[in-house]
């Protein structure tokens, strides 16, 4: 650091005390921006009494608890466990959710078994299909096929007709 | 006016916590004073006087130098104790009007106040103005701030204020001589 001993040598004294650089200069900067605020801030300070009193040392004791309170935190310590517990629970939470969201025809069980009277009576009582329904199904998907697309030679189809015919058959179409 | 210095070592992080301790020591007693006149009881003057310097040196890089740090102060002072009021008059289901006005009557009994008879009334005198009216009386009569200085901290045109002063010394008067 670089020290000015100018005043030391103008001094009577010379006690070898040394101040550093610009000191003086700064101290007086220092001093009248200080005093030039306090006598402008008294200025308007002078105040008509109020009748109001304060606590002793309130002014002082309350300049420590500001500063005091502007000290920063100490910084929280987080345990991992607790992050842990965190991930886990809001894994859990999306996990139902989704759970939750699916629609009900993904609910129903695979294996149920529908008998043969079940099927009956669904088509007697429960379906109500008009005949344009009807025609509408057998038309397109559910068109009627006994014979699928075997290819049948004549004398296959002379042998079924004689064990599957009977004689009112016959009648009937003659 | 040179707070202009001690703004800038604020808002700088090397010299931000030496120029705060200055700014308490030169701003703490006029903004307690001022604060007190608002809000009447010592212990909540002491609440709102340590929220204004909490909120100064957390918000002070936010003052640009538009008004003098000094209205500024005043500017939050006043705030912070208007708002201190409300919050009041809110738990116990009264104005702020009708909540100071019972602060003043209680005067008396406070360990805090001091004052002669004169300086009673005149504290009741003052609790019946309107809100602005008060802070104008309170700012001129008792702080000797002028207009100006009033106009820039309430922003408010200084023929308002004069106004409002006018009217204010008025209802004084003729209050006192009722009593």
């Amino acid at each position: 650091m670089k020290l000015n001993r100018q005043h030391n040598t103008s001094s009577k004294q010379d006690s070898g005390f040394v101040v550093p650089e610009n000191y003086f200069a700064d101290f007086s900067k220092k001093m009248l921006l200080r005093t030039d605020l306090k006598n402008y801030v008294e200025g308007y300070s002078k105040k008509r009494n109020t009748g109001f009193e304060i606590p002793e040392n309130y002014f002082e004791n309350n300049r420590i608890e500001i500063l005091s309170k502007l000290e920063p935190a100490a910084p929280k310590v987080r345990k991992l466990t607790a992050r842990f517990w965190r991930v886990a629970a809001i894994f859990t939470a999306l996990l139902g959710l989704t759970y939750f969201m699916k629609t009900p025809t993904t609910n129903i069980p695979t294996e149920v078994v529908v008998g043969e009277t079940d099927i009956k009576n669904y088509l007697e009582t429960d379906i109500n299909l008009s005949e344009f329904d009807w025609e509408q199904l057998l038309s397109s998907d559910f068109a009627f096929d006994p014979f699928g697309s075997a290819e049948l030679s004549g004398d296959e189809m002379a042998q079924y007709l004689a064990e599957n015919l009977s004689a009112y058959d016959y009648d009937e179409e003659n | 006016m040179q707070d202009s210095a001690l703004v800038a070592q604020l808002q700088d992080e090397q010299t931000r916590n030496a120029a705060f301790e200055t700014l308490l020591e030169l701003y703490q007693k006029p903004l307690y004073w001022h604060i007190r006149k608002i809000v009447i009881s010592h212990d909540d003057a002491d609440d709102v006087l340590q929220n204004v310097f909490i909120k100064v040196f957390h918000h002070i890089q936010e003052f640009k130098g538009e008004s003098k740090l000094f209205s500024w102060l005043y500017r939050i002072a006043t705030n912070e104790a208007l708002t201190h009021l409300r919050k009041e008059s809110k738990k116990t289901q009264i104005t702020p009007e009708v909540l100071k006005q019972q602060r003043v009557s209680s005067l008396q009994a406070d360990v805090y106040f001091d004052g002669d008879e004169i300086q009673l009334k005149l504290q009741q005198a003052v609790a019946q103005l309107p809100e602005k009216q008060q802070l104008v009386f309170n700012m001129h009569y008792f702080d000797n701030l002028k207009y100006s200085e009033i106009s820039e901290i309430l922003n408010t045109t200084e023929g308002a204020l004069k106004a409002s002063y006018h009217h204010a010394v008025k209802k004084i008067e003729s209050f006192l001589k009722e009593r």
